[in-house]
């Protein structure tokens, strides 16, 4: 009788170490979701930079290879210091930038505190990508609105754009799935994800407990 | 001949490199340049364009949209930084693809590509205006399942049409296309290529021999159609 109990714990055991090692792995394959498109019309910005023999052609490629060696190696990482997720986002507004010469209107607010407090690594830049995908960039009047409320126990994000006459291709939905799911796996419970997504405007609105 | 092209992209640098890619190119003369598709639409219609370098992936309209509105009006040259359209573009009738980033030497093969397009195969915008000497005579591009096809004229041994498809018999050996017979008639120079029968165009200077109403070329023996045979004899004998 003491064997079979036994050897039902086990079996159990094992089932739960399955269970958690499928998560992680779940959550890998979720992470490297990269998206090819901005790297490569990245890479295409900065041909063109150098092509024109460009100033900003160094500080572009530094950014783009800080972009990258964040997502290969710190996106290994589960979490990360929530202030180098936002350095990670702002190399990737200023890319936007570059990319756009100067005309994209994106505004980005940060307030509380920032320091190291853990946070699952690259969840935020999904609603970012979202929104210079779908949204209008260089319209003066509707600026990309990004905003960060942040203390040491929960955050407040918000994105907030107008939408374009979207008409691309179909996979882009994926990002905003792929980011439900990992909510859904790593803060259980813990989130409130919101999105208003209206006629003209789409806003984002994330919620984090973040212990 | 020039060919008047447009450059629409939504990212302002990728249309930087084309537009001056297009200066650099003696054939090519730039009309406009526009990160808006729509607007890019207009130009198409109100200018006379040719050729339009397209980025596939943009807000508002992507290319493949746009070719189904404007395909018909002007060649297009699809410019992407991500290949996952490639295949796709070909069937909207696309004269090439170019990955960004976008070496010279590999735009200059494209905009060369739709000059022979256009030269060969006059669209509305052209007829009447005899394509430059010395490009007709040397090769013509036909369009196969899977890529657009160069093929040298002095390669070309005979042409002949079977059920769906046309079939060029070169002396590199066989290349199918599913382009009509009438089209790749169109497109060679009458002084070299004859209509012997209504399923055939023969090469003048590949035919070995000639007996009655049977043409050989190498191996291969090719009929001769029973109204074709005054014209074809007309021609050799004046040869």
């Amino acid at each position: 009788m003491y064997f079979f109990i036994e050897d039902w714990y086990k079996t159990r055991h094992r089932q739960q170490e399955f269970e958690k090692e499928k998560a992680a792995a779940e959550l890998t394959f979720l992470r490297s979701q990269l998206n090819p498109h901005f790297l490569f019309n990245s890479i295409n910005d900065i041909y063109s930079l150098t092509y024109q023999q460009s100033e900003q052609a160094p500080a572009a490629l530094l950014k783009l290879s800080d972009i990258l060696r964040y997502m290969l190696r710190e996106g290994r990482e589960d979490t990360m210091p929530i202030q180098s997720e936002i350095k990670y986002l702002e190399n990737v507004i200023e890319l936007q930038r570059i990319s756009t010469k100067g005309m994209a209107c994106i505004s980005f607010n940060i307030e509380g505190y920032i320091g190291n407090q853990k946070i699952a690594t690259l969840l935020l830049i999904a609603f970012v990508e979202n929104a210079f995908k779908h949204g209008v960039l260089t319209d003066p009047e509707n600026p990309v609105e990004i905003s960060l409320v942040a203390t040491n126990e929960e955050i407040n994000f918000t994105v907030h754009n107008k939408k374009n006459r979207d008409q691309k291709d179909k996979t882009s939905g994926i990002g905003l799935n792929n980011v439900r799911r990992r909510l859904d796996l790593i803060y259980p419970g813990r989130h409130d994800l919101i999105i208003d997504d209206q006629p003209e405007f789409y806003t984002v609105n994330l919620k984090l407990q973040l212990i | 001949m020039k060919l008047r092209c447009l450059v629409i992209d939504d990212k302002p640098l990728a249309i930087d490199v084309l537009a001056d890619y297009t200066r650099k190119v003696s054939f090519l003369e730039l009309v406009a340049t526009t990160t808006n598709p729509i607007e890019g639409l207009n130009i198409v219609r109100e200018q006379k364009v040719d050729l339009v370098f397209l980025d596939i992936q943009m807000p508002e309209l992507t290319g493949m949209q746009f070719i189904k509105i404007a395909g018909k009006q002007c060649k297009i040259v699809l410019t992407t930084a991500y290949t996952e359209y490639a295949l796709d573009g070909y069937e909207h009738d696309v004269v090439d693809y170019l990955l960004k980033p976008i070496a010279f030497d590999r735009f200059y093969s494209a905009a060369e590509k739709a000059l022979n397009l256009i030269a060969n195969k006059p669209a509305s915008g052209f007829v009447g205006i005899p394509p430059p000497p010395g490009l007709v005579s040397e090769y013509l591009f036909v369009k196969t399942e899977h890529r657009i096809q160069k093929i040298n004229l002095a390669d070309i041994l005979y042409v002949e049409a079977l059920q769906n498809y046309v079939s060029l018999n070169t002396t590199a050996g066989r290349i199918m296309s599913l382009q009509p017979l009438k089209k790749i008639e169109e497109q060679l120079p009458g002084a070299e290529f004859v209509r012997v029968h209504k399923s055939y165009i023969v090469s003048l200077r590949h035919i070995s021999s000639v007996e009655r109403s049977r043409i050989f070329i190498g191996d291969a023996v090719i009929p001769v159609g029973d109204s074709y045979r005054n014209g074809f004899y007309k021609l050799i004998d004046k040869g």
